[in-house]
């Protein structure tokens, strides 16, 4: 099969245009006072810098990381049991509550956003049908819930995988040495596992720490998180420059955990 | 035996326990997916209450122009793109795998990028190789449908890959030599050995594609443009006119699309498993 070899080299090319390329596009315009992608009328500059690198920029930062952080880990805790819960029935039945959690994936995810935030509308349908008064829209609890919504499965189905491929032999054999059923679980099922916390940590965290729809949404536009800078800096605006400063600082990030990722597990299997 | 019998209760309230809490986190999470389907059909139009139960949005739906404009790109850019990166992916695989470790590991890497990657820096990356390129042939605009269904191809190709390599790993690589040493020609070896082999790689990865990209937001907001839009854009920028109802007709929109995946998946299951009770 050793011919096939060929057949790599356009998909080579193929990502460094759209990966690598626009990478160095970025470092450029750094650099660049720069009116669109006019680079005729373009000049070499630093202060961009000045203007990335302030107290605003830094909280908003910092915010980022925060909720990222708090979906994270409330992710883990209810995740982690279910995964571990699923992996332990019979293959039929933990196809189908697989399925389940797979499903709510098929509904639009702007939609379910929306949905969630008028539920959660003090005078609106829950009110006015289920004499459910639930004044929550636009607090940090809502853009939580929802992020936690959405991100929920991808936390669950990595760990899910590898703990259904770990050998039950494993398991019996630690039981058999003489080990209670909560010291199993610390010492063998565990540390098998953090292999699919990890992705599912890197799968949760950055879509979460870089939405900008959960946060626009769920706060009714109040909260700014570096998605929203982001989304000002190119879509409603064109500061190209301090934009792609901004979002260098996050690509340097977000390749920490490419690496992390790609060491862990080097064929991808938890990523899908 | 006290003991065991007290045992045995503790196990059950564990279980029952654990069912609970697994049913619990699924309703929340189908709370909003409820939500949706109820109002879809309910006349009340703003939402607030219930007027009692309508067919109307699933009518109105139809006669939005802008809206059924949005939904027929977001089909068929769903559908090409699946198309389109399901083969390419395929045949990159194939490539990728018979590559020597070290330029393997390196793709897989880059492989990997468009995965983890921040939708939105994806989505900013695309647009500016776009409108760079753009450029360069003299086109000032080049955000449209085209850019738009380029992005969709360039995202779902990673899962395609990402799917079909393990299985090409587990196939034994002297199978399509043997087919040839045989007298096969290569396209032959390749329709009849190859992809038999590999094909639920091939089909997860398209379900993988297909579900990114009839959902995808961000990506198709910074690769777009001119007026162009998916269900998803469309959505965001009329989610607070209440004028034209446009939530109704959104919320008709994704039952239709929830129903007709659901009958599916439930149809390919029925088949698959005639399949194994013949065999």
């Amino acid at each position: 099969m050793k011919r096939f070899k060929i057949l790599a080299l356009p998909y080579s090319i193929w990502m460094v245009i759209l990966v690598v390329f626009p990478l160095l596009i970025m470092v450029v315009l750094a650099f660049l006072d720069i009116q669109g992608l006019d680079f005729s009328t373009a000049t070499f500059t630093i202060d961009n810098f000045k203007a990335t690198f302030n107290q605003t920029y830094f909280e908003v930062f910092l915010r980022s990381m925060g909720y990222a952080l708090i979906t994270t880990i409330i992710c883990i805790v209810i995740g982690y049991p279910i995964a571990y819960i699923v992996s332990r029935l019979k293959p039929q039945l933990s196809f189908i509550i697989l399925l389940l959690f797979i499903l709510p994936m098929w509904t639009n995810m702007l939609l379910r956003i929306q949905s969630l935030n008028m539920m959660l509308l003090p005078e609106g349908f829950m009110k006015n049908v289920f004499g459910i008064s639930i004044n929550l829209s636009g607090t940090t609890f809502s853009v939580i819930l929802a992020m936690v919504v959405v991100y929920l499965p991808f936390m669950i189905f990595p760990i899910y995988t590898v703990l259904e491929k770990q050998d039950p032999l494993l398991i019996e054999a630690s039981q058999d040495l003489g080990a209670s059923g909560f010291k199993t679980f610390r010492k063998v099922t565990l540390p098998l596992s953090l292999k699919g916390v990890a992705s599912g940590i890197i799968m949760v965290f950055l879509p979460a720490a870089t939405s900008f729809t959960i946060p626009e949404i769920m706060s009714k536009g109040k909260l700014v998180l570096i998605g929203t800078i982001i989304e000002q800096k190119f879509k409603s605006g064109s500061n190209y420059g301090t934009g792609s400063l901004i979002s260098l600082f996050l690509i340097a990030f977000i390749f920490i955990a490419i690496f992390i990722s790609n060491k862990l597990d080097k064929e991808g299997a938890t990523l899908i | 035996m006290i003991k065991i019998s007290t045992r045995k209760k503790l196990q059950k309230a564990g279980s029952v326990l654990k069912a609970f809490f697994v049913i619990f986190v699924l309703v929340v999470l189908y709370l909003p997916i409820f939500y949706i389907i109820i109002q879809s059909i309910n006349a009340d139009g703003t939402g607030n209450t219930f007027g009692g139960v309508t067919l109307r949005w699933y009518g109105e739906l139809f006669k939005d122009a802008e809206l059924m404009d949005a939904i027929v790109n977001t089909l068929s850019i769903a559908f090409i793109s699946t198309l389109v990166s399901t083969v390419l992916g395929t045949l990159f695989a194939l490539g990728i795998n018979s590559l020597d470790r070290k330029r393997k590991q390196r793709l897989i890497f880059l492989n990997n990028v468009p995965i983890i990657n921040a939708d939105i820096v994806t989505g900013v990356f695309l647009m500016l190789v776009f409108l760079t390129f753009g450029r360069m042939i003299g086109v000032n605009y080049p955000l449209g449908y085209t850019t738009m269904l380029i992005a969709h191809i360039f995202f779902s190709i990673p899962y395609v890959i990402l799917s079909v390599l393990p299985k090409l790993n587990e196939m034994d690589p002297n199978l399509y030599d043997a087919a040839l040493d045989l007298g096969s020609k290569p396209r032959e070896a390749i329709m009849k050995i190859i992809i038999p082999s590999i094909r639920p790689g091939i089909i997860t990865g398209m379900l993988i594609a297909f579900t990114m990209s009839i959902d995808d937001f961000i990506i198709s907001y910074f690769t777009t443009g001119g007026g162009v839009a998916n269900f998803s854009i469309w959505l965001y920028t009329n989610r607070k006119a209440t004028r034209f109802q446009a939530l109704p007709k959104a919320y008709a929109y994704n039952t239709i699309i929830m129903v007709l995946t659901l009958a599916i998946l439930i149809i390919y299951n029925i088949i698959k498993k005639r399949k194994m009770v013949k065999k």
